[in-house]
C-alpha cells in the first residue's frame, strides 16, 4: 500500500534569535521523508515566520511509511556561513495509517466520533497542529505549525511487507469501548543495529549531529519493529496488538537492540460485538489469514461451555439490572453478568458502585474473549499474553509467578540479531516450561526486561502461569495438562526439552528460579466472609485454587482447603504479575508492598563479571522473595498482584526491587504473624523483645488499617482457638503442623536489620498507595478524577561504609522518597497513588538513581456507603480524620470550571485554605491529561488515536549555567511532556493513557560541565469526554 | 553504605504552582530562606520534615526559573505556550505577580536611564529600602524590558503594554509612567522632589499624557510624543502677562468667599508673582530642557511660595480653578485656539500642582 504524504508548513512562532547582530532569524524548513527532502522558502527577519505554502508531496513506499518518521527541520539561512539548525520535529506517521483504513470497525461507537474526525474523508486523515521545535542541545526552541495528510492506495497483496491497519496499544488490557473477539497470542520482534554514538564518524561530527542521528534511528527502529510485529499479527489473522511494549537495549559498542512484544488480538467495537452476533457465526482465524476453521470439535466444546454457563447465570441476571449501563448493548447469550461483581461486594473498583453511567467503564460488561481455539493455545510457540488486565471470567486459575533470568556476555562484532533472538527464545521456553510444570496453559502479564552493565547483560522474563477458561469453568479439578513437546515450533524443536540445561562455554551463565512461594503455612482463615460476599460469587474462589495436582507438584506446596467453598485447595501465598481480576474475592483493601535488596559485588570485567553476577543473582532473588513473603505477613495479606521484580547491575552493586500490591484473597488463609527467635549466643535479648513487640504492633496496625481481618478472626485471636471446629480440621492440622508459624531467626545485627526492614512506615491518612490500576477493595470512596501524573527522580552518590547494611540504607532512602512524595501531594488528599513504578539505575560505580512514576487520582466519597459494617466504620473514621487543608489553587487545577470566581481573589490564597475531604468528578479538563493508567479517571474514552513512542536525547555543555543537573533534567522532562502533549493535540486527542517512561539515562561529566540525558516515553493518544462536554 | 543526594526532582504533567512559594520566589527570597519562612506553616502532617519542605520548595523554584524565560514575553506565552500546562487564569496571575513592583524601586528609577550602570546602583537602593536585591533587579529588568519594547511603538502606550505584556490596566498604567517619564527624560531625581511618591508622579505623568501628547486617532498617534504644535502655541499665552490686573480682579472676586482672609490677602498681594510663575512655566514648555525640569520648576517657582504663605491644598485648588476659569472670561483669550491651549495647559498644571502639593504633615 504505497501512499502519498502531503505536508504543509504553515507558520512558526517564538523562534529563537539566530542572527545576533540583527536580533532576528531567517527561517526556512526542510521536510524529509525517507530519502526525499523538500525545502520551503526563506522567511526573512522574523521570529514568527509565515510560510503558507502549497502542499509538499511525497510518494512513499508502504514499508517506508511505517518505518520512516517524517522529519521537519527548521533552519536559519545564512548568506556567508553554513546555515544553522534551529531544531527538529519528528512525526510518526503510523497513527495516520490506521485511521484511514479500518476505522469503521475499530473506532468505538460514540455519537460524536464520526462527526469530529471523519477519518474516511477522501481516504486521508490529518495530523496537524503546533509542534515544539526541539533541539538536542538547546531544548525546545519555538514552535512550528504543520499539517500532514496521507492518501493510501488500497493494496491487499498477501505478500506485502507492511502491516498497515494493525492497530497498536500500549494499554495492557482490552481497550475500553472495544471487545477482543479473539486472542491470537504472543508476537515479538527484535532488531539489532549499530549505535551511531559508537561509530567512527562520531569522532569528527558534532554532538548535535550524533544525537540527531540517534534520535532518527530510534524513531526508525520503533517504526520498523512495529511494522514487523504487525506483520506477525497479520499472519495470525489479528487486527490489533495490545499490551505492546517497545524497549531499547543500549548495549554500547555492540549496538542497540530494539525489542517489541505484544499480544495479537482481533478487536471489534462493542457495538459490532453485541447484537445478533452469535459465536458460531464469527470467523475463527487460524494461522493462514482468510481461512476459516469454522467449526471443529474444539469449537463445539467451547459452545457447550458457553451454554453451560448461560444456564447457571440466568438467576443472577436479574439480580443487578441497575448495573447495566444503558449505553451498552449486550449479547443476549452473554453470561458475564453473573460474574460481574456487584459494587457492594468489592467496594468499588474504579467505576463500580456508583450509579453514574459516565463513570462506568464497562470493562466488565463485555463478552469474554476467546483464545483462538482450544487446541491452538498448546500449539502456540509461546503461550504468553502481555496483558495485565483481563476480562471477567477469562482467568480460571492462577498457578503463580514464573520467572527466568539469564546472564549473557555481549561481544563486539560477532553479534547478530539471531543470537539475541536465541537468547530470548531460551528464556521464553524456560518460562513456558515453568508454566507447564504448574499445569497451566498460559503465562499472563508476561514481560521481558534487560539490564546492562558494561558488557554483561541480564535478561529476565516473567509472568504469571495461569489456566484460562476454555472448557472448564466450574470444574474443581482441571486435568493436568501433560507437558508435551511443542509441535508447532518448527524452528528449534529440540529447544523445548533442554531448556534447563546449562549453557556453558564460560560465556553464558544462567540462573533461573521458579518463583512460587508456598512457604510454610499456618492457621486457616476459618470463617466465611463478611456480609454480602459469600453468597454472590462462590464460584470465584476457584480463581485461587491450585491448578496442579498436589501429588505431582514440582515443588513442596502447602495447600489447604479453600476457605470459601471448602472443597478446592488453595496455596497459602499467591504471587502474580497481573492486575487483580474483578471477580477475585477480596477482604479489606490492597496496599503497596515493596522490598529492596542491595548486594555489593566485585568490580570485575568480562567473564569474571558475568560469573560474579550470576553467582550473586540467586541469593539476591532469595532475599527478595523471602522478604516479600515476610512483609506480606506483617501486612496480614496473602497475595501480591502486579508484582514487578527488577534487577539492576552496576559496577559495584546489584540492586533488586520488587514492587507489588498486597491483597488479602478471601479464599486463602490468613498469614501468621512472624515470630522472632534468637540464637543462644545472642546477648541482645532486650532489643529482640523490643523488635518483636514493634513487629507485632505493626502487624496489628496493618491489619486494622487495611481491614484484612474479618471480625471472627479477630475474636479467634483474642479468645481461644476452640472455634475452629470445622469438619476438615484434621486436615488442617496436618497441613499446619509445627513448621507453620512463621519464624524468623535472628542471629546477629544483620538479621535484626532485615527484621526492621519488614516494618514499613505508615502511609499518611488520605492516601491509598498501590501499583495497580485500581485500588482493590477501596471502601467508601471511589476514583473520580485524575489529578497529576508525576515523575520523581532521585540521584545520589554512594559512599560505601562498613557498619550499615546495603539494603537497609537503600530502604531508608526509598522510604524517605515515598514520604517526600506524600508530602508533595499532601494538598490533594483524599487521593490515590496508582501505578507506581520504581526504577533503579546504577549509572556509575558510585552513583544510584531511582525514578518513580505514578499517577495521583482524586477520591470522592460514595454517597451511601455500600459496605458492611466494618468497612463503613473505617471509612467514616477516615473521613473525620481527614482534616487536611486543600489549597484553593489545587482545587482550581482539579476542577477548572469551578475556578472562575477564584481568579479574582487575592494572590495570597495559601491562607484561605479550604477544607475538602472529597473530590468531585470533573466536568471538563484543561489541556492534555497524561496518565500511566489505561483509563482516564472521571472521563470516558471516545476514541483511540494511535500509539506514540518517542525517544529523546538532550545534551548540554553548560550545565553550570543552566543551574546544575537538577535544572537540566527537570527542564528536559518538562519539555518532553510538552512535546508529547503537542503530538496528542495534533492527533485530535486530549489525553494519553498507558503512558510509560522506559529508558532514563543520565550521563554526567561534571568536571567538563557536560551532561547527556536519554528518555524513552510513549503511550496511547486518546480523545476522552467529560460529563460537562457537549 | 550511605547516600549523599545529588539530585532530587519532581515533575508533573500539570505544572504545580504554589502561591506562597511563588510569592517568595518573586520577592527574590532564596530557597533556603524560603524554607525557614514556611517551616512553621507547612509541617502540618506527621512524617514530614524540613528536608521534604526544602525539596518541595526547590522543585517549585526550578519550575519558576524555567518559567521565567516565558514570563519575559508574557503576551505570546499567555495563550499559546506549550511548555507548561497551566490554566490561562493561573498563568495570568503569574504574569501580574511577576510584573508587580515596589513603589520605592520604581520611584527611584523614574527619569533615569535604564542602563547597566544604573542597575549596579540598585545595591544602594536595596540597602536603603530593605527590598531584596534580586527583587530590585527583577523590577529594574522588567521596566527595562517593557521600555525597550514599547518605547518606539506608535499608538497608546497603555494599550501597547497590555497587548505586549498582558498586564492588568492598573499595572500597565504604572509601566506607562516609567516609559513616558523615562523616554522624555523628565527630571525626577532632584533632592527637592524626593518627597514625591511614585504614585504622585504617575498621576502627573498620566495627566500630561492625556493632554499634551499626540493622542488623536491616526497613524501619528503616540502618547509618548508631545504635541509640538500645541507646545509652541503656548508661547502665545504670554499675552496674559500684560493682562494680570484684569485677571487678578476676576480671580479675587471668585475666591474671596471661599478662602480664609489671610490666604486671600496673599492672593491679592502676590497675584502677579504667581501668575508670572505659572505663565513662565507654560510658555517655556516648547523647549525640551524646560519640559524636563517641569516638576522641579513647579516646586520651586510655584509651590514654595505657596508653602511659605501656608496655603492648604484646598486653597490651592480653589485658586487654580478660579485662575483657569477667569482667564477664559477675558478678552485676551477670545480666540478659540488660544482658549483651547489655555485649557489644555491649565488642566495639566492644575492637576500636577494639586498633586505635588503636600501639607506639612504629608510631606514628612
Amino acid at each position: 500500500m504505497p501512499g502519498k504524504v502531503k505536508v504543509k508548513i504553515i507558520a512558526g512562532r517564538n523562534l529563537p534569535v539566530m542572527d545576533r547582530s540583527a536580533d532576528t532569524t531567517d527561517a526556512y524548513v526542510e521536510i524529509k521523508m525517507a530519502n526525499i527532502t523538500h525545502k520551503t522558502d526563506v522567511c526573512r527577519k522574523s521570529l514568527n515566520p509565515q510560510w503558507q505554502e502549497e502542499w509538499h508531496r511525497f510518494e512513499v513506499d508502504d514499508t517506508e511509511l511505517q518505518d520512516e518518521p517524517l522529519q521537519i527541520r527548521l533552519m536559519d539561512y545564512d548568506v556567508y556561513s553554513a546555515n544553522d539548525a534551529i531544531g527538529k520535529v519528528y512525526i510518526d506517521l503510523n497513527p495516520l495509517l490506521h485511521n484511514s483504513i479500518d476505522s469503521a470497525d475499530i473506532i468505538p461507537p460514540s455519537s460524536t466520533s464520526s462527526k469530529v474526525r471523519a477519518p474516511m474523508l477522501g481516504g486521508a486523515a490529518t495530523y496537524g497542529g503546533w509542534f515544539p521545535v526541539y533541539d538536542t542541545m538547546h531544548g525546545i526552541r519555538g514552535e512550528v505549525q504543520v499539517i500532514v495528510k496521507i492518501e493510501l492506495f488500497s493494496d491487499t497483496n498477501k505478500f506485502r511487507d507492511s502491516s498497515h491497519g494493525i492497530k497498536f496499544f500500549c494499554t495492557a488490557g482490552v481497550p475500553s469501548g472495544l471487545h477482543a473477539l479473539f486472542i491470537h497470542g504472543f508476537v515479538e520482534e527484535l532488531i539489532l543495529t549499530e549505535d551511531p554514538e559508537y561509530e567512527w564518524l562520531d569522532k569528527i561530527r558534532t554532538p548535535r549531529a550524533t544525537n540527531e542521528a540517534r534520535q532518527t534511528l530510534f524513531f526508525k527502529l520503533s517504526g520498523e519493529v512495529k511494522r514487523r510485529v504487525g506483520l506477525k499479527a497479520l499472519e495470525m489473522g489479528a487486527n490489533a496488538v495490545i499490551g505492546y511494549r517497545l524497549r531499547f537495549d543500549l548495549e554500547g559498542e555492540s549496538g542497540i537492540v530494539a525489542r517489541g512484544i505484544g499480544t495479537a488480538v482481533t478487536l471489534v467495537s462493542q457495538l459490532d460485538a453485541s447484537p445478533g452476533t452469535t459465536l458460531d457465526e464469527l470467523p475463527f482465524p487460524s494461522a493462514a489469514p482468510g481461512a476459516n476453521t469454522g467449526s471443529d470439535s474444539a469449537d463445539n466444546s467451547f459452545m457447550d461451555d458457553e451454554q453451560h454457563r448461560l444456564g447457571q447465570s440466568n438467576g443472577s441476571n436479574t439480580l443487578s439490572p441497575s448495573r447495566i449501563p444503558n449505553n451498552m448493548q449486550r449479547r443476549s447469550s452473554d453470561s458475564d453478568l453473573s460474574i460481574t461483581p456487584k459494587g457492594n461486594s468489592f467496594g468499588s473498583t474504579s467505576g463500580g458502585g456508583s450509579g453514574n453511567n459516565m463513570r462506568q467503564f464497562h470493562r466488565h460488561s463485555l463478552p469474554r474473549p476467546i483464545l483462538n481455539q482450544e487446541s491452538s493455545i498448546d500449539l502456540l510457540e509461546y503461550p504468553f499474553l502481555t496483558l495485565n488486565k483481563y476480562p471477567c471470567g477469562f482467568i480460571a486459575r492462577f498457578g503463580g509467578m514464573v520467572c527466568a533470568r539469564s546472564v549473557k556476555l555481549l561481544e563486539r562484532n560477532t553479534e547478530e540479531p539471531e543470537s539475541r533472538d536465541l537468547w530470548w527464545h531460551e528464556l521464553r521456553m524456560e518460562v513456558r516450561s515453568h508454566a507447564r510444570a504448574l499445569a497451566c496453559n498460559v503465562v499472563l502479564g508476561y514481560r521481558e526486561e534487560s539490564t546492562i552493565n558494561d558488557d554483561v547483560c541480564i535478561l529476565s522474563a516473567s509472568g504469571t502461569a495461569a489456566v484460562v477458561n476454555m472448557q472448564h469453568r466450574d470444574g474443581h479439578r482441571i486435568s493436568c495438562r501433560k507437558f508435551k513437546s511443542n509441535k508447532s515450533s518448527k524452528k528449534e524443536p529440540s529447544e523445548n526439552s533442554n531448556v534447563s540445561e546449562e549453557n556453558d562455554e564460560g560465556k553464558e551463565d544462567k540462573s533461573s528460579k521458579i518463583l512460587i512461594e508456598n512457604v510454610s503455612k499456618s492457621r486457616r482463615l476459618k470463617t466465611n466472609i463478611t456480609d454480602g460476599h459469600s453468597n454472590q460469587i462462590p464460584p470465584h474462589c476457584t480463581l485461587c485454587h491450585v491448578p496442579y495436582s498436589l501429588v505431582n507438584s514440582p515443588m513442596p506446596v502447602n495447600a489447604i482447603r479453600c476457605a470459601v467453598c471448602k472443597k478446592g485447595k488453595v496455596p497459602d501465598v499467591l504471587l502474580t504479575t497481573v492486575e487483580p481480576p474483578e471477580e477475585a474475592m477480596i477482604t479489606g483493601r490492597g496496599c503497596l508492598v515493596q522490598v529492596q535488596v542491595c548486594r555489593s559485588k566485585k568490580d570485575a570485567k568480562g567473564e569474571h563479571n558475568a560469573k560474579e553476577i550470576s553467582d550473586s543473582l540467586p541469593f539476591l532473588e532469595y532475599d527478595m522473595y523471602s522478604a516479600i513473603i515476610n512483609k506480606l505477613r506483617v501486612k496480614g495479606m496473602n497475595s501480591v498482584f502486579n508484582l514487578r521484580v527488577s534487577v539492576t547491575v552496576g559496577d559495584r552493586l546489584i540492586v533488586g526491587i520488587a514492587t507489588g500490591t498486597a491483597l488479602f484473597l478471601t479464599p486463602m488463609p490468613a498469614p501468621p504473624i512472624p515470630k522472632l527467635i534468637a540464637s543462644k549466643t545472642n546477648n541482645s535479648r532486650l532489643s529482640l523483645t523490643e523488635v518483636q513487640k514493634r513487629l507485632q504492633d505493626a502487624c496489628r496496625n496493618n491489619r486494622e488499617i487495611y481491614g484484612v481481618v474479618p471480625n471472627q478472626e479477630k475474636d479467634a485471636n483474642s479468645g481461644s482457638e476452640s472455634e475452629e471446629s470445622d469438619e476438615d480440621l484434621p486436615a488442617l492440622e496436618l497441613a499446619s503442623g509445627n513448621k507453620d508459624a512463621c519464624i524468623i531467626e535472628v542471629d546477629d545485627g544483620e538479621d535484626m536489620n532485615a527484621v526492621n526492614l519488614l516494618i514499613e512506615s505508615t502511609v499518611p491518612k488520605g492516601f491509598e498507595v498501590v501499583n495497580t490500576e485500581t485500588i482493590p477493595g477501596l471502601a467508601g470512596y471511589e476514583v473520580v478524577s485524575s489529578l497529576q501524573m508525576f515523575t520523581q527522580v532521585w540521584r545520589a552518590r554512594v559512599n560505601p561504609c562498613q557498619n550499615s547494611s546495603y539494603s537497609a540504607s537503600l530502604n531508608k532512602h526509598i522510604r524517605r522518597l515515598q514520604q517526600s512524595l506524600y508530602f508533595k501531594l499532601r494538598k490533594m488528599v483524599p487521593c490515590g497513588l496508582l501505578r507506581l513504578r520504581f526504577k533503579v539505575e546504577l549509572p556509575d560505580a558510585d552513583e544510584i538513581q531511582i525514578t518513580i512514576l505514578g499517577m495521583a487520582i482524586g477520591l470522592g466519597k460514595i454517597a451511601q456507603p455500600l459496605k458492611g459494617s466494618t468497612k463503613s466504620k473505617t471509612s467514616r473514621k477516615e473521613e473525620t480524620d481527614m482534616i487536611f487543608k486543600l489549597d484553593e489553587e489545587v482545587a482550581t487545577i482539579a476542577t477548572p470550571p469551578a475556578s472562575k470566581e477564584s481568579k479574582k481573589q487575592p494572590f495570597y490564597l495559601g491562607y484561605t485554605n479550604l477544607l475538602k475531604n472529597s473530590h468531585e468528578p470533573p466536568t471538563g479538563r484543561y489541556g492534555v491529561d497524561i496518565t500511566p493508567l489505561n483509563f482516564v479517571p472521571g472521563a470516558k474514552i471516545e476514541e483511540y488515536l494511535g500509539n506514540l513512542n518517542f525517544f529523546f536525547i538532550r545534551e548540554s555543555n553548560s550545565i553550570r549555567e543552566i543551574g546544575g543537573y537538577c535544572n537540566f533534567v527537570h527542564g528536559f522532562i518538562n519539555e518532553l511532556l510538552a512535546i508529547v502533549r503537542a503530538h496528542i493535540t495534533a492527533l485530535g486527542g486530549n489525553a494519553m493513557v498507558s503512558y510509560y517512561m522506559n529508558e532514563f539515562t543520565l550521563l554526567s561529566a561534571a568536571h567538563k560541565n557536560q551532561g547527556q540525558c536519554l528518555i524513552q516515553v510513549g503511550g496511547d493518544a486518546v480523545r476522552v469526554s467529560y460529563s460537562g462536554d457537549k | 553504605m550511605d547516600f549523599s543526594t545529588t539530585m532530587e526532582i519532581f515533575v508533573s504533567n500539570y505544572t504545580l504552582i504554589d502561591n506562597e512559594i511563588y510569592e517568595l520566589w518573586v520577592e527574590g527570597v532564596s530557597a533556603i530562606e524560603a524554607v525557614c519562612q514556611l517551616k512553621g506553616k507547612a509541617l502540618l502532617q506527621q512524617g514530614s520534615n524540613v528536608e521534604m519542605l526544602q525539596s518541595e520548595i526547590e522543585d517549585h523554584y526550578r519550575t519558576y526559573s524555567l518559567l521565567e524565560r516565558l514570563l519575559h514575553n508574557p503576551a505570546k506565552i499567555k495563550d499559546h505556550q506549550l511548555e507548561f500546562q497551566i490554566e490561562p487564569q493561573i498563568m495570568s496571575m503569574l504574569i501580574q505577580r511577576y510584573y508587580k513592583f515596589d513603589d520605592a524601586v520604581y520611584r527611584d528609577i523614574l527619569g533615569k536611564k535604564l542602563s547597566t550602570r544604573n542597575r549596579k546602583d540598585l545595591d544602594d537602593l536595596s540597602e536603603r529600602t530593605g527590598i531584596n536585591i534580586l527583587s530590585c533587579r527583577r523590577q529594574f529588568d522588567n521596566a527595562k524590558r517593557v521600555f525597550k519594547v514599547v518605547e518606539e511603538m506608535p499608538g497608546l502606550v497603555v494599550k501597547n503594554i497590555i497587548d505586549n505584556f498582558a498586564l492588568d490596566k492598573e499595572l500597565a498604567k504604572s509601566y506607562a509612567t516609567v516609559v513616558f517619564l523615562g523616554s522624555l527624560r523628565f527630571d525626577c531625581t532632584k533632592r527637592k522632589l524626593q518627597y514625591l511618591s511614585f504614585q504622585d508622579l504617575s498621576h502627573c505623568a498620566h495627566a500630561i499624557m492625556a493632554n499634551w501628547t499626540c493622542k488623536e486617532q491616526g497613524p501619528e498617534q503616540d502618547d509618548t510624543e508631545f504635541d509640538r504644535e500645541f507646545l509652541l502655541d503656548l508661547k502665545d499665552l504670554r499675552v496674559m502677562l500684560d493682562k494680570d490686573r484684569e485677571h487678578k480682579h476676576l480671580v479675587c472676586a471668585k475666591v474671596k468667599p471661599q478662602m480664609l482672609e489671610k490666604v486671600f490677602q496673599d492672593v491679592e498681594n502676590n497675584f502677579k508673582t504667581y501668575t508670572r510663575a505659572i505663565l513662565g512655566i507654560s510658555c517655556g514648555l516648547h523647549r525640551s530642557r524646560e519640559m524636563r525640569t517641569l516638576f522641579i520648576d513647579m516646586v520651586e517657582k510655584c509651590l514654595e511660595p505657596w508653602y511659605a504663605a501656608h496655603w492648604s491644598r484646598a486653597d490651592l485648588s480653589i485658586f487654580l480653578a478660579a485662575y483657569t476659569h477667569s482667564a477664559l472670561e477675558m478678552d485676551a483669550l477670545r480666540e478659540a485656539e488660544l482658549r483651547q491651549s489655555w485649557e489644555r495647559c491649565m488642566n495639566v498644571l492644575s492637576a500636577c500642582l494639586t498633586c505635588l502639593h503636600k501639607d506639612k504633615k504629608e510631606k514628612k
